[in-house]
């Protein structure tokens, strides 16, 4: 899952080291458009749904948490 | 509104008025001119005379037939839609934003931020008196988001929206917009037309997100650039 996750992420900022990033929102490296274009790509890669209740910064900060949020879901 | 008109170049007359502030406390009038973005030579007249170059707004169209939401609300917010909507509270929202919005940038002047609440609580209280409607976002009661907006022969515009500073940048203004657009299907062939100030990044952004909802359609107008004197 991650390296598809990962594919994602490459997908929408070629210019992000996602591997080794830890603040990627409260850097301010991924903006509200990056943000709702990987939700877009995860919601159809992965079958899920979502919402705005998981837009926290904690969710979108590193890989393994993106990854943790798709499995929580 | 007392309108007015300004005599420019070989008798041409700009689109101006006068706004009259209701807070009779109001540090002073302002002078506010739009012309088209092309109209270099008044635009030359009018710096000559004082005026200030604020911003260029983008017509944008987005053909909503085939719109599809994106990004549900989730548990913890939701979103409704109303005319019955507070002015005050739409306001404590809205004050924390807009600080370069053509229509209220007046940070060229000392006292920028007393005169730009002044200005945006009058636009919204204009709203409420047209009956604009209202796309609320709220989180446990508390509004996190607004979009007001008006459909007129099935064209939709929203004259004003924004989200709290703690939700900007996050994405969450895609619930909020969504819920507006796909209100917006309920006219037959509807279609929404924005005026963006094109240094407002984030919100061109997010309508080429709402065109990609829409099945890709985006069509850009004319610019008008704002001008503004003190």
């Amino acid at each position: 899952m991650k390296e598809k996750v990962l594919e994602i992420l490459k997908s929408v900022r070629q210019d992000v080291d996602f591997s080794t990033a830890t603040a990627l929102i409260d850097d301010g490296i991924l903006d509200s458009f990056d943000i709702i274009s990987i939700v877009s790509d995860l919601n159809d890669a992965f079958d899920v749904d979502i919402t705005a209740d998981e837009l926290e910064p904690e969710n979108f900060n590193t890989v393994d948490a993106i990854v943790k949020l798709i499995g929580s879901l | 509104m007392k309108t007015d008109q300004l005599i420019l170049q070989n008798g041409q007359t700009a689109a101006c008025y006068v706004d009259e502030l209701p807070d009779k406390n109001a540090k002073e009038d302002y002078i506010s001119v739009e012309l088209t973005a092309k109209d270099r030579e008044n635009a030359l007249i009018l710096m000559q005379r004082g005026f200030f170059f604020t911003d260029r707004c983008v017509t944008l169209e987005i053909p909503l037939k085939n719109f599809r939401p994106m990004l549900k609300p989730g548990k913890r917010f939701s979103l409704s839609v109303t005319d019955q909507w507070e002015e005050k509270e739409i306001f404590q929202v809205a004050q924390k934003s807009f600080g370069r919005d053509p229509r209220f940038a007046l940070d060229l002047w000392n006292e920028a931020t007393d005169l730009k609440n002044e200005l945006l609580y009058h636009f919204i209280s204009s709203q409420k008196q047209q009956g604009l409607t209202a796309t609320c976002l709220r989180r446990e009661g508390q509004l996190e988001g607004f979009n007001l907006w008006q459909m007129k022969d099935g064209i939709g515009c929203i004259r004003l929206g924004a989200v709290s500073v703690q939700y900007q940048g996050t994405g969450i203004a895609m619930a909020l917009y969504s819920h507006t657009l796909n209100s917006m299907k309920a006219w037959d062939n509807p279609l929404l037309r924005d005026f963006i100030a094109v240094s407002n990044t984030a919100s061109l952004n997010l309508h080429a997100m709402l065109a990609r909802c829409a099945g890709g359609e985006l069509h850009f107008g004319i610019g008008i650039d704002h001008y503004l004197k003190g």
